[in-house]
Parts: C-alpha cells; structure tokens; sequence
C-alpha cells in the first residue's frame, strides 16, 4: 500500500485506530454475517471466526447475491441496491469487499432499502434470509433460524403469525413492513390506536424481577398517575383506560400484557429505541433497566429546554403497585416518533460527523464579535474536543468488545434522531454554544457512529489509491483491458467475442472510470488535510473530517429515494 | 513531511514522466492465444507497461485490432486495422471507445495531480 489515511496521524494515534480499525472492521463483518446468519450468534458473541468458516460465510453469500443478481428485478429490489454503490474494491477470500458490506448493511437495516416481491419455496436464498431475519428482530417468529429452508410450513407458520400481530395481508408483504420504520410507525396507529378497543393505545409491561422494580423506583419518577393521565386522549375510551388504571388488577393487567398485539408493540418501542442508537440491550420485550435508561436519553436528547425528561417520563410511563406498567404509545409517538421519522432529511445532514465537523470548526467563534461570547465558544468547542479526544482513544481501544450485543447497522435513522441538532444550527452563531453542549452531552452514545463514519472513510482513501496506483484491470466476458497507472493499456478481445459483450465491457470501463472522479477528489482534500495537520490542525478533525468527506460523497452517488429526500 | 506523503509524493512523481503520452493497443485472437484466463483476477501492480514490447509479443498469438498513440505537444499515432473484414468492425469500433474511456480518465488524473501537486505535496 502507498499511502494509509491513518499516516496523517501522529505515530501513536496512527497505531491505535489502525488496530482499532481492523478489529472494528473484522467484528462488523461477523455481525453482518451473523445477521443473515451465514456465521452463528455465538461467533459474534466470541468475536472470532475460525478463518475457513469465516471465508465458506462470504462464499455462501457471494454465491448467493450473485443469484440474486442473475434474477435481476423478479424477486426484489436486490439488483438496483446493487447498482446504486460503486467500488473498484476487488474480491478476497477471508473479506468482504466494501461493496459487500454495503449490499448486507442495506439487507440488513429496518428504514425500507430492500424490498421483497418473491420467496421461492423450497431453497434459502438471500432473500428469505432477509424476510426471516425481520420476523426475528420483531420476535414474531423467535424459533426459526434465519437460515431455514422455505417451505409451505413455515409459510403457513409465518402467515399465522403476521396474523396474530393483526396483519392480515400476505406473509412477505409483513416482511416489508417490517423492513421500514415508517411503515411500522403506520402499521401500529393504523391497526392498533383507537380501532377496536380503549387499550390497544397503551402498551402493557411486566416488570419482572424484584431488583429492577426497585431500580426504577430509585432512578425514575415513574408512579405519578396524575400525570401519566394528563397525555391520555380525552375521547370515548378515557374513562375506562382510567378505571383500568385506578383499579389495577393484577389479572386483567396480566391478561392483557401476554396478548401477542401488545408483546409486538412493547418490541416496536425497542426496536425503535435500538435504531436510534440508545438502547443496548438484547430484543427481548422486557421493559428492563435498558429500555428506562434508552427511554430516558431519549426523551433528555430530543426534549426542548422546555421540557423536563423527568416529568416527561412520567407521562410516558406508568409504573402500577401491581408490578405492571403502561406505556403511552400513542402520545410517544405523536410527540417524538412523527416528528423524528417524517421529517425530510437535508444534503447537509449527510452524516454526524459533519456535526462534529461543524461544532469543532473555528469560524463559529470568528463570526462572533463580542469578546466573552467568542470566548466562551472556544472554550466549549475546546471541551468538546477535548471530550472527542478522549472517547475515540478509548472506543479505539475497548471498541463494543466490552458490550458483545449487536447493534443496529443502518444509519440513517440515527441521522434522523440527531436531525434536530441539525436544525439548530441552521438557527445561527448564538444556538452555536447550545449545540456544541448537546454534542458534548452525546458524545458517548454518538462515538460509536462516528467510528464507523471514520471506518469506513479511511477504508475509502485506501481504496481510491489502490485503484488509482495499483489494479486496474477490467475482466468480463471475452475481454480484458489492463490499464496502468498513467492509464496506458492492453485490451485483449476473444474473436469469439460478441457485439454485446464489447459494448459491456466498454460500459463496465466507463462505471469504473467515472467511480475514479469522487475517489480523486476526496483523496485529494485527505491529503490537503494531512498537509495542513503538519501545520497544526489536530488529529481528531482529520479524522472527522475524512468521515464527514467520505459520507458526503457516498451520499452523493445514491440516488434519491423516497424516505430519503436529498434537498439541494 | 510525514512518511506516508513523501511516499505518495514519489509515486505520483513516478506517474509523471510518463503522463505525457498515452498508447492503448487492442488485441484480438483465441481466448486461449491471448492468456485471457492467466489475467484474471490478478494484478500487474504499478509497474510500467512497456506497450511496443507487448504489441511485438502479442502479434505472434492475436492480431492487432488498433494501436493509438497521444503524445503530449500533440503528435498522434492512430492505426486502425482495417484488414479484419464486415464482420468484426466492431473491434476497431470497441478499440475507439475504450481509447477514449482512456483518455478522459488520464486528463481528470492528470488534473488531480496537477491539484495536488499545484498544493503542497512539492513543499
């Protein structure tokens, strides 16, 4: 290799992320493989592979995306997800490619990338893998493996599932409501809120054992009936939710808890809170200490100063003597889960580096005139990289080793969890010391995110020079083209080559060929950057920034899609 | 200068001298004739191509579809083998395209370089 952006680093940083990086980037590709269950849950849980399992894993799901993309647009969206990504990364036995990881963060994520048309029977493909896997993270189907061969019994099994949750359209139609969060969001106020009875708007939940009843006594204000009602609706069913209430009848509480309808809202709301990065717990329905604490950040996170997250918990959450709690799902998600999720998000959102970038940035503090306030703004921005110094280092050398629970693998939810900090700063130099306080506040449930934006940016600088000084070589169907790196070159032609495939090959050149231009630019500014850091500018806003630069150019390449809207 | 950019710095310098001039030449013969399978999946790494010496071996297991040269101050080699008959003109055709594919990604190459270099990589 020529040159690694980590070289930018002071000797001692450099070592650590490069450790870092490739312990983060091996872990990421064993969960991904674990998801879809090409690897097992407890190779994750050791996070080690033995190296012939680990490449029989990428194999099996070479062969299979390549199936899929044999198919083209029949039995999903796969081939256009295939499309939208472009890397000159070549294959390696014991790695998956960028590309690949990219192609199983889009399977793998819930915000509605991979849409399913088809499921041939009897095989395991790709794609029942994906449809088995959503069943799994929303724990309607706990007992089938992801990898389980589809069959008319596990379709039937499915079907009646979807239908004890109240959905009653096809099983793989489920399945993509599953895979996207607005859906769900629709899915739960469609079926559930005020349809049918007065308690399908609260979420019943046990809490279980002794210890966490008492830890949530201690930690959270969360038995104050009076205002736990202030939220409910004033309609019709009022009365009885409050007499449900007043009364608190352990049977009825019971009864209600255990029905499947509410055992996949109390999942929803977890799901939703693992999405945006807060909740760290296994998916288990249980309202356990995690869940209070993710609620908890939540609601401290997205409130307006206005608001106390203490007192808002409190209209959330009801905890009853009898040990059983309730959930306002309907004031939770008009209140936070509408506004997070139907808010577009904009080309300057791209990623939460670009966060960091901003609030690290010394033009907030130039364009201030009075004298305290620019000071008062360095001195915080001085905190907060100070306070990013720290957690990189010690996310470098601890990383999710300690936590061994998966996390959620798309992002753009968490971007739009964090879309309001983003709003903020469009409100000018004054919201300036406000935001970069949030920053500072969030900075341990945002480290691991811009990890993986560091991660995967060095990655890219890499493999832009690679292309660029060492392989270029084009193969397709009787054609080669050999390009040095001064772009002279050798073509070589079958004569048994036909029309189409020379037209092929020359569109292939020109995919790779146009994948150089963003590749160049971006590894030119990393390397203005690592000019500029001999002159003083720190490691952690190279860092960042090469994040932020390798996001906003991916960004650029997607095309637009509809719960993504890019607004120039 | 750090040891990462010294090391780019020479590798973009290596490039240089020989971004002058760009040469493309188009074999055509039997798959196995041309080694189409020996390629695959390798690499030639960055070393320099020596195209005449290739086009000489080359002419002994394929026959050449077009060779074409573009040197800096202008002078231009372009031939076309027009031996080849209707029915494989396509080749010359594909030999065209690919030449240009090539010539647009050295002209953003160079570009690049004169950028970075124009920076500061030379300070």
């Amino acid at each position: 290799m020529i040159v690694d952006a980590l070289d930018f680093l002071p000797k001692q940083e450099n070592q650590l992320f490069s450790k870092a990086i490739e312990r983060e980037d091996y872990l990421h590709q064993i969960q991904l493989l674990s998801d879809l269950k090409y690897l097992n849950n407890t190779d994750f849980k050791n996070q080690k592979v033995e190296p012939l399992r680990f490449n029989r894993a990428i194999e099996r799901f070479r062969k299979e995306y390549k199936q899929l993309l044999q198919a083209r647009e029949t039995g999903s969206n796969f081939y256009e997800i295939y499309n939208q990504f472009n890397s000159n990364s070549y294959s390696e036995s014991n790695k998956l490619t960028k590309k690949e990881v990219f192609l199983l963060e889009a399977l793998c994520n819930l915000e509605g990338q991979f849409i399913i048309y088809k499921i041939p029977i009897g095989e395991i493909t790709l794609v029942s893998r994906v449809c088995l896997y959503r069943y799994k993270v929303y724990g309607i189907a706990r007992e089938i493996q992801v990898n389980r061969l589809i069959n008319n019994k596990i379709i039937n099994l499915l079907t009646q599932r979807a239908y004890s949750i109240g959905f009653k359209k096809n099983w793989i139609e489920c399945a993509n409501i599953l895979g996207d969060q607005l859906k769900v969001t629709l899915f739960c106020k469609e079926l559930y809120i005020r349809k049918d009875s007065a308690f399908n708007s609260i979420v019943f939940f046990k809490v279980k054992s002794r210890d966490t009843r008492r830890f949530i006594r201690s930690n959270f204000a969360i038995s104050n009936r009076k205002r736990f009602k202030e939220k409910l609706d004033n309609d019709k069913y009022y009365s009885q939710i409050e007499k449900r209430i007043d009364e608190d009848k352990k049977v009825e509480n019971q009864a209600f808890s255990a029905t499947n309808e509410n055992q996949f809202l109390l999942r929803v709301i977890q799901v939703k809170l693992w999405i945006s990065g807060l909740y760290e717990g296994n998916l288990d329905n249980d309202f356990g200490r995690y869940t209070y604490h993710a609620l908890k950040e939540f609601l401290e996170f997205y409130l307006d100063d206005k608001k106390r997250p203490k007192k808002e918990l409190a209209r959330v959450l009801l905890l009853l003597k009898s040990n059983y709690g309730l959930f306002n799902l309907v004031y939770f998600f008009k209140e936070y889960v509408d506004e997070i999720e139907n808010k577009p998000l904009q080309k300057e959102h791209s990623s939460i580096s670009n966060l960091y970038h901003y609030a690290t940035e010394a033009n907030i503090a130039d364009r201030e005139k009075n004298h305290n306030k620019k000071r008062t703004i360095l001195n915080t921005q001085s905190r907060l990289e100070k306070q990013l110094k720290i957690n990189l280092k010690s996310y470098a050398k601890n990383g999710i080793a300690l936590k061994q629970r998966k996390q959620y693998k798309g992002d753009r939810r968490f971007l739009r969890f964090f879309s309001k900090v983003f709003y903020l700063i469009k409100e000018g130099v004054d919201i300036a010391v406000r935001v970069i306080k949030k920053l500072t506040s969030i900075i341990l449930k945002s480290i691991k995110i811009i990890f993986h934006e560091i991660i995967r940016g060095v990655t890219a600088f890499k493999e832009g020079l690679q292309f660029l000084f060492d392989k270029r070589i084009i193969v397709t169907k009787n054609v080669i083209s050999d390009f040095d790196f001064d772009f002279d070159g050798i073509i070589k032609i079958s004569t048994t080559a036909t029309v189409e495939q020379l037209e092929n090959h020359s569109r292939l050149l020109e995919k790779k060929t146009k994948a150089i231009y963003p590749a160049l630019n971006f590894t030119r500014i990393i390397i203005e950057w690592g000019i500029s850091l001999v002159t003083g500018t720190s490691w952690v806003k190279i860092l960042i920034g090469i994040a932020k630069l390798f996001k906003y150019f991916i960004i650029k390449t997607l095309k637009q899609r509809e719960n993504y809207i890019l607004i120039s | 200068m750090s040891k990462g950019l010294s090391k780019l710095k020479e590798k973009i310098e290596e490039g240089i001298a020989d971004l002058s001039s760009l040469e493309v030449a188009t074999f055509a013969g039997s798959s196995s004739n041309l080694n189409l399978a020996e390629v695959k999946g390798d690499a030639t790494g960055s070393k320099q191509k020596k195209v005449f010496k290739i086009i000489e071996e080359g002419l002994t297991n394929g026959t050449l579809v077009g060779y074409s040269k573009y040197e800096v101050d202008g002078d231009t080699i372009n031939f076309m083998n027009d031996t080849l008959g209707e029915d494989k003109k396509y080749l010359v055709e594909g030999h065209a395209a690919l030449v240009e594919g090539a010539q647009k990604s050295r002209k953003d190459f160079f570009d690049f370089v004169v950028k970075v270099l124009g920076a500061k990589v030379s300070n």
